[in-house]
């Protein structure tokens, strides 16, 4: 059964961001602003971004999901996403839900980058929110970007059904090999710099009252380690594979880990 | 260019986002931007944001928006069944372009299951006047067989590639032996699961879709080089049917099914907005449902080599 729920255009001219509303069931006792991946992983999560948002609005929390300038419906091409603009447009998000549920306790949660960016720029929210919940942000940039090639590679060669040599061999010049490019999405030079720059310190530095949740083996070691008062480390074992081209066909809404972020806002109350 | 995301529909359960160009072309023509598979509205990779605002500097409307319980969209109260629900869904954003665009005819571009609809609808609403179907359904003929089946062997190896036909082979024979009636014709398609219609439905339904004005561009994608794998496979597969040579069809081997690489959406959006241009260089002259100035008449260059 669906919630209530409002598409909105907000923001600058130039810079607009789409958004989902969905209206909390009841009178709210909190806000969420949901915060999605990067390229292909926002496309494979977008079932389970709006099954999770109608379930915190069952739960009375009125919840903003958006889409980042240059990504999803929002304005803007993939050429020009950089970390710094999507702080920013975090910033935007934020205020559109302090306008559509005021005076409520706010939970920022993101996923992978989306997660990363949301750490990055809680700092700088005003007022800021009222806690974090990271599910397996990116925390070192370089081992994303390499993961991103690794995961663009098998995409293409699963999309032609043969080795990436031979689709090079068969294709020539028309073969999709070229730089700068993940899973159907550009990485511009920007973006690629700020992710090389980004180190677990980096994100640690920046969270307040935080919850990190995790469910790929491939950062848990590097997420345990950012345990400390501020922020708790919550793992579970549910390993999902966002960074695929495989989404056709596909549901991807780990229950489980749903069930522990809806009980993040319940416990704002 | 302007974007404006709303909702729509009987039920207001539709989402959807026009695209409404700054200044619009005097063709009268708006754009349907489909569902691939269960990917929300932007389209793989975005395909359809990037569709949308081409199309919109040509001065093209569009419309992309989720079916019923798929992306942003709630579901419906009809109690369809999905593929009837996607075309009502089509023809009610159909309406709303309409409505909020000064378009009169339509163009439907989908991929897979998008195509699918497209073709659909297409036979229930005469307001469509093109189908832009990427990776529609296939229908193998002798030569494309044999070119999977080389291209197997030179790939794995004779053994292993005639071990492998030969299995296939005899798992479609006890299918064959276990159901009388093939809804294929006999041409029943190795691991493609779609539900597609008998080639003699789909090329019927063509040759209507043909005769009533209907443009039709075709683009089949590298991905599906083990069922469509050469330059003239569906003029071949429908050699019979008059309207064969007046479907442009293209075989593009640099495409892979969900058009990943970048350059390939760039070659796509240039390869639809071009054959859009040509289909429907002249304003309407009518309204819809006589729109027989005939796309068809125009994109006819057939197979082109890429």
């Amino acid at each position: 059964m669906s919630t209530s729920s409002t598409p909105l255009r907000f923001g600058p001219p130039g810079r607009e961001l789409f958004g989902i509303c969905h209206e909390a069931e009841g009178r709210p006792h909190a806000s969420a602003l949901l915060f999605s991946p990067f390229g292909q992983e926002a496309i494979r999560s977008h079932r389970m971004f709006r099954v999770l948002a109608e379930r915190l609005a069952r739960a009375g929390v009125t919840t903003l999901r958006f889409d980042h300038y240059g990504s999803g419906d929002s304005a803007g091409d993939d050429e020009d996403v950089t970390l710094g603009g999507w702080q920013d447009d975090a910033l935007v998000a934020h205020r559109e839900l302090q306008r559509l549920a005021p005076g409520t306790p706010t939970l920022w949660l993101g996923l992978r980058l989306g997660a990363t960016v949301a750490g990055l720029a809680s700092s700088r929210a005003q007022p800021e929110p009222t806690r974090l919940v990271l599910w397996d942000p990116v925390l070192n940039g370089a081992d994303y970007l390499a993961r991103l090639r690794d995961r663009h590679r098998l995409a293409v060669e699963q999309g032609f059904g043969t080795r990436w040599d031979r689709i090079a061999a068969m294709l020539g010049d028309d073969a999709p090999l070229a730089d700068g490019e993940a899973l159907g999405f550009a990485t511009p030079a920007q973006l690629v710099r700020e992710l090389q720059a980004l180190k677990p310190a980096v994100l640690q530095s920046s969270l307040r009252l935080s919850v990190v949740i995790v469910s790929s083996p491939l950062t848990r070691r590097e997420a345990e380690q950012l345990a400390s008062e501020r922020i708790s480390v919550l793992s579970v074992d549910n390993e999902l594979e966002w960074t695929s081209n495989e989404a056709m066909n596909t549901a991807l809404v780990p229950n489980d880990v749903l069930r522990l972020l809806v009980k993040q806002a319940d416990e704002l109350q | 260019m302007k974007e404006t995301s709303l909702r729509f529909g009987p039920d207001g359960n539709l989402i959807g986002t026009v695209a409404r160009p700054a200044v619009p072309a005097p063709t009268g023509l708006g754009v349907l931007l489909l569902n691939a598979g269960i990917i929300a509205r932007i389209g793989p990779h975005r395909l359809n944001v990037r569709l949308a605002r081409h199309l919109a500097e040509r001065g093209i409307p569009s419309l992309r928006f989720d079916v019923a319980g798929l992306g942003d969209s709630g579901p419906s109260s009809s109690g369809l069944p999905w593929e009837r629900q996607a075309v009502a869904d089509l023809r009610a954003a159909m309406d709303c372009l309409e409505k909020e665009s000064r378009a009169r005819r339509f163009a439907v571009i989908g991929l897979c299951s998008g195509a699918d609809t497209g073709y659909a609808a297409a036979l229930e609403d005469e307001r469509i006047a093109a189908l832009v179907m990427i990776d529609p359904y296939i229908y193998p003929t002798l030569r494309s067989r044999m070119i999977h089946l080389t291209s197997r062997i030179r790939e794995r190896g004779l053994f292993t590639a005639v071990g492998s036909w030969a299995r296939r082979q005899m798992k479609r024979a006890s299918e064959r032996l276990g159901s009388s009636s093939s809804a294929s014709s006999g041409m029943s398609l190795p691991r493609y699961s779609r539900n597609a219609p008998s080639r003699d439905e789909f090329g019927n339904n063509l040759q209507r879709l043909v005769q009533r004005g209907v443009g039709i561009y075709m683009i089949y994608t590298g991905g599906a080089r083990d069922y469509y794998n050469h330059q003239g496979q569906f003029a071949s597969a429908f050699s019979r049917w008059p309207f064969a040579s007046q479907i442009q069809c293209e075989y593009v081997p640099a495409f892979d099914h969900m058009i990943t690489a970048i350059g390939g959406q760039r070659l796509l959006l240039s390869k639809v907005a071009g054959w859009l241009d040509r289909a429907f260089a002249e304003p309407a002259s009518a309204p819809a449902k006589t729109a027989q100035a005939s796309p068809a008449q125009h994109g006819v260059e057939n197979e082109r080599q890429v």
